[in-house]
Order: structure tokens, then C-alpha cells, then sequence
């Protein structure tokens, strides 16, 4: 299984799933390759018995790429790196950095050209160095030909003059700097194993193409979040170094588009991820949608201790939450409901944003109403306390925040995004994103019917018994890793 | 909806995404937006007419690239406007800084007679194992110093506080170990050889070891990047000496004494504050993966290398007029014998170091801060102007520092010649300021004013990080320095060693300037390649 920024580094949906999912299949032994951001972050999660084998790969804080993957001895290193003159990085990898930028760089991905230039890259480092390769005079000259090529073709399409597209001396070099960072992937021992499991279509999915091409390990992979998606999300915010931006997308998408096409089975955690995989070039057959799980008896319905009404959210305080909309519906509904108190558990991802908020509570004057910023270990005594859960995200993929609030027997008002409604549908109130008229008449009309609340919770609870306990969606997963294995022998 | 509404509707969307985002760069960007602005297919469908968000996002791009919406593109991030005469001031205050502690000791010698080691009036002997334990502790701890320094930053850039402290605490505690644990060589050696009396030999491995551990200790502090400091504690440590001796009526070993351990603990004490501080902040309370020993070694042995070379290089010369006997009556007492005008002239040439180190500072930290903003400037196809431009200021550069030489030989020199003149029977009595003091001085100067343009092309090379041509450079100049040293110092006369110095600094300088024109040549790789 590998999996990039997240378990067992990181707390998170994406490490909870894995989590569980380890734990709920210990027949089955699993070798982790974790891509982090660097060598020395702690590790979040106890790793069940049935992991045999961690390959880390950290991508920045190293000095050698190899540094921290203990299965190359520094032997082998000196002696690659003594092996590998410029003659050999002209001869031998430049041709295949050639292609790979070629594939970035343009809108219909070759991805099985793409997945087979990687595993040739991945088969150049069997013998020689990937930090004098990366550093050599051969690649700046490859990649500055590749990009300017590229700003050629741009141009070209545009029709503006060259210049205008081409990209500056800095915007060259922060890209091959970050190009060698994502590439150190390729550093890593491919184990051979039965199946491999990429927990998204990005970088950490190399290694699997590499061990389908190599080795025929099937592949399955899961998204959360659509990556691409997110990365173009981040990417977003920065304004500047425009051409270092463009490059970093056209890899990200690449590098996906790769893995939908090498993957066997593709297995969003929702129906609504499958709209970005289908549009780049994900077959309709591979995909499976596996829907994440909760424990019921861990989440169940309890005792609601006595106090006033009482309106939760557990979302960390990230601009995607729209914490801003939250905040208005709670002044809304104020009007009409004054005694009503509300708690948004969940860290403080994002400090500017919380900043705002805290104005923005103070501004409506909320203070003494709603709490926020704060943590909380027990999740299910903060779903019991509660008599209605609210999210008003505006982007999700299946958040285990609203099938942990079902499971508690929790009425949900949620914003329609990603699979938000394929979980809440029928059980719950979905509203028009930022419609905060919408959220705060959802949240009168469920404080002024009791019965209706009660039922809504019921019927909630019901649903994640049905579909969203996590036996189901451990079994899920089991029934692809046996179908891919068995696929494999056959 | 009419189709005004709905093209209202989508000049409206487009322009809030673009507003946004600035220039997109396909509609996959734009879809992502678009559905974090809370649009789902169904509004695309009733909202803009469009099919879905792809296709709504499909349609913002095509009228971006019509040009229907108007973009507010961000410069580059805008560089601090600062005037030229305050950035120069700022950087010569840096440079100055860092040689002011050589300074202060320098002074206070000249006017009380006393440093934190050594003293005017210091018999020959003990002026010898004093110099020869500070020989010994220079070179030796040279690399420790420099992968201390390299291994900690490293680490602090990346904002592994904790890490940066473990580490760089191992290395300590290995250098200590090492350089305790040479003591034993050294002790066979001479018991075997007796090359040194046994009270001199003693005198010797003191200030061998305080002396090691205060450079160990400047290396961590640096880490804290507060120059100020290395002044505080010299100084600290001078107003010791001084009371010990002036004040207490203290022997020069006993006021050295009391001044090295003051100085040793402070700079201790300073550094572990500044690195647990650091750690505190963070937050962070254990080490999480320790480093591969092996990769430590070999990712720092180049810099290892260089600090070791670069400190033997610096104190060849004395070592070899020291242990020539060419000039000095034809005997020495000891096979190595401290030659106090030798001392002297070079003592006296080490202004032209304090005087040029602002000049260095400033210079090596413009290439570091216009290199960026020029690299935003031109476009990649316009490459090998760049390159020459960098060419152009390699020279100027050069043209600037000889410059800059000469006026620092004729201040120097100014100065020697008052010195001569009125001060030298008040201020250091007993001491002829012509012969051997005036012949080293100046060959001295001219070495230092050679080493110090040649240090300003290394700092570049290091911000390159192209230590590896460093170290070559280095290693070329040392033979020079050795053989020529040699020659001179046993064929003519002991103070010639100081040719040596000369012809080794003139190749380090030559060697250091060809490679740095060579780096400038290819700059826009060597940059890139700078991580």
C-alpha cells in the first residue's frame, strides 16, 4: 500500500481509512511506502501486526534521496555515484527525460508511453546515481530545451508571441527543483508483492505502475479526494512564477492520468470522484466505488446530557469547510432561536482563515454562541451533546464526519458537494452550498419538530447500517484484493 | 434563462475565477474552482445552460483566451528597496563583525599586553607550546567547525530545530572525543622523541585543548546567526585576563587560564541556549529518524575537508619559519621555537583582513541577493546573456577587491609606519618595528589582500554550493604555500617562509578566480544545480 502525505504520518480521513483497513484485514500482510514531506515526522498511528514492511521515502529534508531508504547500502550509493559520468546521463537518461517531459507537456498524456518511460528512469537507478543525474549539466539542457519547446507549442496555440510564453531562468529552475523532489519516488525498491494498493492517483502510485509494468502486479487504487482536484486547488493560490505553476500542474495531471490508466480497479470512496477519473481517460469498467465505514458500535446513539439546543460541526477551520457560511446561519437563526448554542470541533488548519472567522464571530456578534478552534479526542460524546450535526463544506469527497454523526443517530444538515448527498440522501436535509437562508430555515424547522429530528437520526442510523458500517466497506476492499489476486494467478 | 442572462451570468463567474486565480491554466483549473465556489452540475445546467462543470469550465476558458476577461497579473514578489550606501553599510557593519573579535584581541594585546590567550611578555617557551597547542587546535577542529556549521544550517533552514541540535551536539561530543583522544599521540610522540620538554608540553596540550573546545563552541554559536555574540564573549573573556592579571596580579598562564574558561563555558552555555530555545519553540521533544552515520560522514567530509585545509593553510607558513634555524643563529632550541618580530609582522598584516572582510561581506552577499531578482528577469532563452553578464560582474568584482587591496595596503601600511614611528617603544616596548617585522608585514599584507579576493570568489563557489572546487583550489595553493615556504625558509632565511604564504595565496587567488569565471560562464546551471 502506498500512500503520500498521510498514514501513518498524519491524522486525517485518508489515515483513518487506512487504519482500519489494515486492522480489519489482518489476514492479509502489507508492505507500506509512505511518501513524506521529509524523514523526521513522528508516526501518528501504531502499525498493526500485519504491516511486515515500511519503505519510507521522504522528498525534502535529505541530502542523498536514498538517505532514509535503508534497503540501499551506502556501498551501493558510492558506487553508483562513481559510475555515473555525464557521458552516461547523456546516453542513457536524457532519451527518456525527453519523452517524460513530453508527456507533461501535453494534453493527451501518452500514460502508458508515460508509465513505461518511468520504469525505464526507475531501471537507469538500479545502476547509477539519481543525484549526479538530476544535478548534471545533461538534464538542465534537456529540460530547458523541453520547456521551451513547450512554450513554443503554447504560443503556437495561443497565438501570442513566443516570448510572452516563454518561461524565466527562475522559473526553469524552481521546476527542475521540484521535478527532482517528486521523481525521488523513483529511488524506491518496487517490492514484488500480490497486489498493490495506491491510496491515490499521485506520486505514490508509481511504485505501482512500475511493479504492474515489472512485475504485473495488479493495481488497485483509491481516491479520497479527487488529487488532481486538490492540487489544482493549491496550485490556485499562487499567482506568481506562472510557468512553474503550469509545469506543476501538467505533471500532477500526468501523473495521474497514469495512474487511472494503469490501475485495474479504480475505487473512489464516492460515485461523485468518479466525474474527474471518467474525464481523464479512467475506463468505466474499472471503477468500483468501495464507500467508506464507520464502526456503529463505537458510533452509536447515547444519552444526550441536558442543556440548551445545540447545533455541531466537526471541521477544521480550513477555508473549504466555509466556516464563514456556518457562522452566518448561526446569526440567522439567532432571530428566531436565540437560546441555541453551537460548536465547530476540529484543529486550525489554516491560522489566516481562523482569524477571519474569529472577526467574523465577533462581527455578528457570536461570541458568547458559538465556540471553535477547539479539538476534541471523544467525537462521539461531542455527536451525543448534540441535537443537530451541520457541514458546510464546500468541498468534500465522502467526509467520515457525517456517517460517524448518522451513526450517533444525528439528524445532518449538509452542503451538496461531493458525495455528501449519496451518504445523507433521504436521512438527512442537503442544501445549495454558501445558501445560508437555506441552512438556517433547515435548522428552525428541525429545532421546532422534535419527532422529525428523532426520526431523521433513526433513519440515519439505519442507513450506515445498511451501507456504511466499516465490515462493509473492509469487505469491500478484501473482495478486490481477492479478485485482483486471483486475476493475477489465473 | 435568456441567453443575455445567461452570458451575464458566465462573464460574471468568469471574471470572480479569474479575479481569483489570475491566469488559468486549463478548464481543469477552472472546473476546481468552480466547485468550490459550491457550483455543482445541476447549477451549470440551470444557472449557465452549460451541460456540467466541465463543460461551464470549458466554456470560462474559451472566452479567457477571447479575452473577455480583464487579468491583474502579479509582478514577481517586489525586492526591499534599499539604498546602496545602506546596504554597503549593512554588509561592511557583517564583515566587520565577524573580524572584530580578532580585532579586540588584537587591541587589548597592544595595550595591556594580554589576550584570552597568549600575552606580549610571554617568555619564548611558553610562547612556543602556546602557539603550537593553538596550531594544533586550529587545525584539527577546522572541519569539525565547518560540518558543525554546514550540517546545523542545513537542518535550521529546513526548520529542524531538534534535529539540528542533535546532530550538531553528536558532532561535538565526537570532535571533543577526538581531539581528547589525539592527546595520547601526542603524548607517545613525545615521550618517544622528546621533542618538547615536558612543562612546555603541558603549556602545549592546555591550550590545545581550551582552545579546540572555543572553536567547537564558535561553530555552534554561528548556528545562532547573532555575531555580536563571538565579540561579547572575547571581549568577556579579555576584561577576565586583564583583571586576573592587572588587578589579581595573575601569572600569564594563570590570566590565560581564567580567560579560556570564562570564554569556553560562556560560548557553551550561549550556543546550547540558543539551540534548546530554538527546539522549544518548535516544539518538537524527541528524535524521530536519526540520520544514516555513513551519509553524515560522507554528505560533510568535503566541507570536513576544506575547513581542515583552509585553517593548515592560513598557519603554514609559521610553522615552517618556526622550525628553521636559517637566520636564527643557525640553532633552535626546540625543533619548533616561536619567533616573536615573525609573530609580530604577521600579527600586524592581519589589519588588511579586518579592514577587506567588510568588503568581502558585502560583496559575496549582493551576488547572493541580486542573483534571484535577475533570474526572474530574463527569460531562459536569453540564457548566455545572463551568463555573460555574471561574466562581466565576475571581473568588475575583481576590479573592485584590488582596488579595495590597495586601499587597505596603503591604511595598513599607514598605520605600520605610526606604529614605527611613535608607538612602538610605548606601546610595545622592546620591539624593533624594521628587519624581519617590517619584511614579514608587508609580504604578510599583500598575502592577506591576495587570500581575501580569493575568499570572496570561495564564498560564491560555497553559495553554489561547488565545495568540491573549493576543495581542489585549496589543496593546490597548500602545496604552493609548503614548497615554496620550505625552500625559501631553509635555503635563505627563515622569514621567507612568508614567500610562501605569498605564492600560495597568489595561486589560490589565480585558481580561484579561473574556476569562479568558469562557474559565471554556466551560471544559469550552476544555480540550478545549487541544492
Amino acid at each position: 500500500m502506498t500512500s503520500e502525505g498521510t498514514y501513518p504520518f498524519a491524522l486525517g480521513g485518508v489515515s483513518t481509512w487506512c487504519d482500519a483497513l489494515l486492522r480489519g484485514t489482518p489476514e492479509i500482510r502489507y508492505t507500506l511506502l509512505p511518501l513524506m514531506m521529509n524523514p523526521h515526522i513522528d508516526f501518528k498511528y501504531d502499525l498493526p501486526d500485519n504491516v511486515r514492511r515500511m519503505i519510507n521515502v521522504p522528498l525534502w529534508g535529505i541530502e542523498e534521496p536514498a538517505e532514509f531508504i535503508k534497503e540501499i547500502p551506502f556501498s551501493k550509493l558510492y558506487t553508483q555515484k562513481r559510475s555515473t559520468p555525464e557521458s552516461v546521463v547523456a546516453e542513457k537518461f536524457a532519451p527518456l527525460l525527453s519523452v517524460f517531459l513530453n508527456n507533461v507537456n501535453r494534453d493527451d498524456t501518452d500514460a502508458e508511453e508515460l508509465g513505461r518511460t518511468l520504469l525505464g528512469m526507475e531501471q537507469y537507478l538500479h545502476s547509477y546515481d539519481y543525484n549526479t543525474t538530476m544535478k548534471s549539466v545533461t538534464v538542465w539542457n534537456v529540460f530547458k530545451e523541453g520547456m521551451e519547446s513547450y512554450s513554443r507549442n503554447i504560443a503556437d496555440r495561443a497565438g501570442t508571441h513566443f516570448d510572452q510564453e516563454l518561461p524565466s531562468l527562475f522559473d526553469l529552475t524552481e521546476s527542475l527543483r521540484w521535478l527532482y523532489r517528486f521523481l525521488i519516488i523513483l529511488n524506491a525498491p518496487v517490492p514484488k508483492t500480490s497486489i498493490t494498493h495506491s491510496t491515490a492517483a499521485a506520486f505514490c502510485g508509481i511504485p505501482c505502475i512500475i511493479a504492474k509494468l515489472k512485475y504485473g502486479t495488479p493495481m488497485l487504487l483509491t481516491e479520497h479526494g479527487v488529487y488532481m482536484r486538490e492540487q489544482n486547488l493549491f496550485l490556485s493560490r499562487f499567482r506568481r512564477l506562472l510557468f512553474s505553476k503550469r509545469f506543476l500542474m501538467n505533471l500532477i495531471t500526468a501523473i495521474s492520468r497514469a495512474n487511472y490508466w494503469f490501475a485495474d480497479v479504480v475505487a473512489p470512496v464516492c460515485r461523485y470522484n468518479t466525474r474527474w477519473e471518467l474525464a481523464h481517460g479512467t475506463a468505466p469498467s474499472k471503477i468500483e466505488v468501495v464507500y467508506n465505514g464507520v464502526d456503529p458500535v463505537a458510533f452509536s446513539p447515547g444519552p444526550r446530557p441536558p442543556g440548551p439546543p445545540h447545533v455541531v460541526a466537526t471541521a477544521r477551520i480550513d477555508p473549504l469547510k466555509d466556516i464563514e457560511t456556518f457562522l452566518r446561519m448561526a446569526a440567522a437563526v439567532r432571530t428566531t432561536h436565540p437560546t441555541v448554542k453551537y460548536t465547530i470541533f476540529g484543529s486550525i488548519a489554516d491560522p489566516v482563515y481562523y482569524k477571519l472567522c474569529v472577526a467574523l464571530r465577533t462581527e455578528l456578534d457570536l461570541d458568547d454562541i458559538v465556540a471553535m478552534g477547539s479539538h476534541t479526542d471523544d467525537v462521539v460524546s461531542a455527536y451525543r451533546a448534540s441535537d443537530i450535526i451541520a457541514l458546510t463544506s464546500v468541498s468534500e469527497a465522502f467526509p467520515y464526519s457525517v456517517i460517524e454523526a448518522m451513526a450517533c443517530g444525528k439528524p445532518v444538515i449538509a452542503s451538496d458537494v461531493g458525495g455528501v448527498r449519496e451518504a445523507v440522501e433521504g436521512c438527512g436535509i442537503i442544501i445549495k452550498p454558501r445558501d445560508v437562508e437555506g441552512f438556517a430555515a433547515a435548522i428552525r424547522s428541525l429545532l421546532d419538530d422534535d419527532a422529525r429530528r428523532q426520526s431523521m437520526g433513526d433513519c440515519a442510523r439505519q442507513v450506515v447500517l445498511d451501507r456504511f458500517t466499516l465490515e462493509k466497506s473492509v469487505d469491500g476492499y478484501r473482495r478486490l484484493y481477492q479478485k485482483l489476486a486471483k486475476g493475477r494467478a489465473a | 434563462m435568456t441567453s443575455l442572462a445567461v452570458e451575464t451570468a458566465l462573464h460574471e463567474i468568469g471574471s470572480k475565477i479569474i479575479a481569483k486565480i489570475s491566469i488559468p491554466k486549463d478548464q481543469w483549473e477552472v472546473a476546481a474552482q468552480l466547485e468550490v465556489m459550491g457550483l455543482r452540475d445541476e447549477d451549470a445546467q440551470t444557472e449557465f445552460g452549460c451541460h456540467d462543470i466541465f463543460d461551464l469550465a470549458r466554456r470560462i476558458m474559451w472566452m479567457f483566451n477571447e479575452g473577455a476577461f480583464p487579468i491583474a497579473l502579479e509582478k514577481h514578489y517586489p525586492s526591499k528597496k534599499e539604498s546602496f550606501l545602506s546596504r554597503w553599510f549593512r554588509h561592511y557593519l557583517n564583515g566587520l563583525m565577524l573580524s572584530l573579535p580578532t580585532a579586540v584581541q588584537a587591541a587589548t594585546m597592544l595595550v595591556w599586553g594580554y589576550g584570552v590567550w597568549g600575552a606580549i611578555e610571554l617568555d619564548a617557551r611558553n610562547s612556543t607550546a602556546i602557539a603550537l597547542g593553538f596550531f594544533a587546535s586550529y587545525a584539527i577542529t577546522g572541519g569539525f567547525c565547518q560540518t558543525i556549521v554546514r550540517r546545523g544550517l542545513f537542518y535550521i533552514y529546513q526548520e529542524e530545530d531538534y534535529l539540528a541540535r542533535s546532530t550538531v551536539l553528536r558532532i561535538w561530543w565526537i570532535s571533543v572525543a577526538i581531539v581528547a583522544g589525539l592527546l595520547i599521540p601526542f603524548l607517545l610522540f613525545n615521550l618517544l622523541y622528546e621533542f618538547l620538554p615536558w612543562d612546555m608540553f603541558g603549556v602545549m596540550c592546555f591550550y590545545y585543548i581550551a582552545l579546540s573546545i572555543l572553536w567547537l563552541n564558535f561553530s555552534l554559536m554561528y548556528l545562532a546567526r547573532k555575531s555580536y555574540l563571538f565579540v561579547v564573549v572575547i571581549a568577556a573573556g579579555l576584561l577576565v585576563a586583564v583583571f586576573a592579571a592587572e588587578v589579581l596580579g595573575a601569572t600569564v598562564m594563570q590570566a590565560n587560564g581564567a580567560a579560556l574558561f570564562i570564554v569556553d563555558v560562556a560560548s557553551f552555555f550561549i550556543s546550547a541556549a540558543n539551540l534548546a530555545r530554538r527546539v522549544e519553540k518548535r516544539g518538537v521533544t524527541r528524535l524521530i529518524t536519526p540520520p544514516r552515520l555513513t551519509i553524515l560522514v560522507y554528505s560533510t567530509s568535503l566541507f570536513f575537508f576544506y575547513g581542515a585545509l583552509y585553517n593548515i593553510f592560513l598557519f603554514t607558513d609559521r610553522l615552517l619559519a618556526w622550525t628553521s634555524a636559517k637566520g636564527r643563529g643557525d640553532y633552535l632550541p626546540y625543533p619548533i621555537w616561536v619567533d616573536g618580530p615573525y609573530e609580530l609582522g604577521m600579527d600586524l598584516a592581519l589589519l588588511n583582513i579586518i579592514l577587506l572582510m567588510g568588503v568581502v561581506e558585502h560583496i559575496t552577499q549582493r551576488f547572493s541577493e541580486g542573483l534571484i531578482a535577475n533570474q526572474k528577469s530574463v527569460r531562459s532563452t536569453s540564457s548566455d546573456e545572463f551568463n555573460r553578464r555574471y561574466g562581466r560582474y565576475h571581473w568588475n568584482r575583481m576590479i573592485v577587491l584590488a582596488i579595495a587591496g590597495i586601499v587597505s595596503l596603503l591604511l595598513s601600511g599607514l598605520v605600520f609606519y605610526l606604529l614605527r614611528r611613535f608607538g612602538s617603544s610605548e606601546v610595545m616596548p622592546g620591539r624593533n618595528l624594521s628587519g624581519v617585522v617590517r619584511n614579514v608585514f608587508w609580504l604578510a599584507s599583500i598575502s592577506y589582500v591576495f587570500f581575501m579576493a580569493a575568499l570572496s570568489n570561495v564564498l560564491i563557489l560555497l553559495s553554489l554550493s561547488r565545495v568540491n572546487l573549493v576543495l581542489r583550489v585549496v589543496s593546490a595553493s597548500i602545496v604552493v604555500n609548503v614548497i615554496v615556504g620550505f625552500v625559501c625558509s631553509r635555503s635563505i632565511h627563515y622569514s621567507l617562509s612568508a614567500v610562501g604564504l605569498l605564492a600560495g595565496t597568489f595561486v589560490f587567488l589565480v585558481l580561484s578566480t579561473l574556476v569562479t569565471n568558469r562557474v559565471m560562464s554556466r551560471l544559469d546551471y550552476y544555480y540550478y544545480s545549487a541544492y
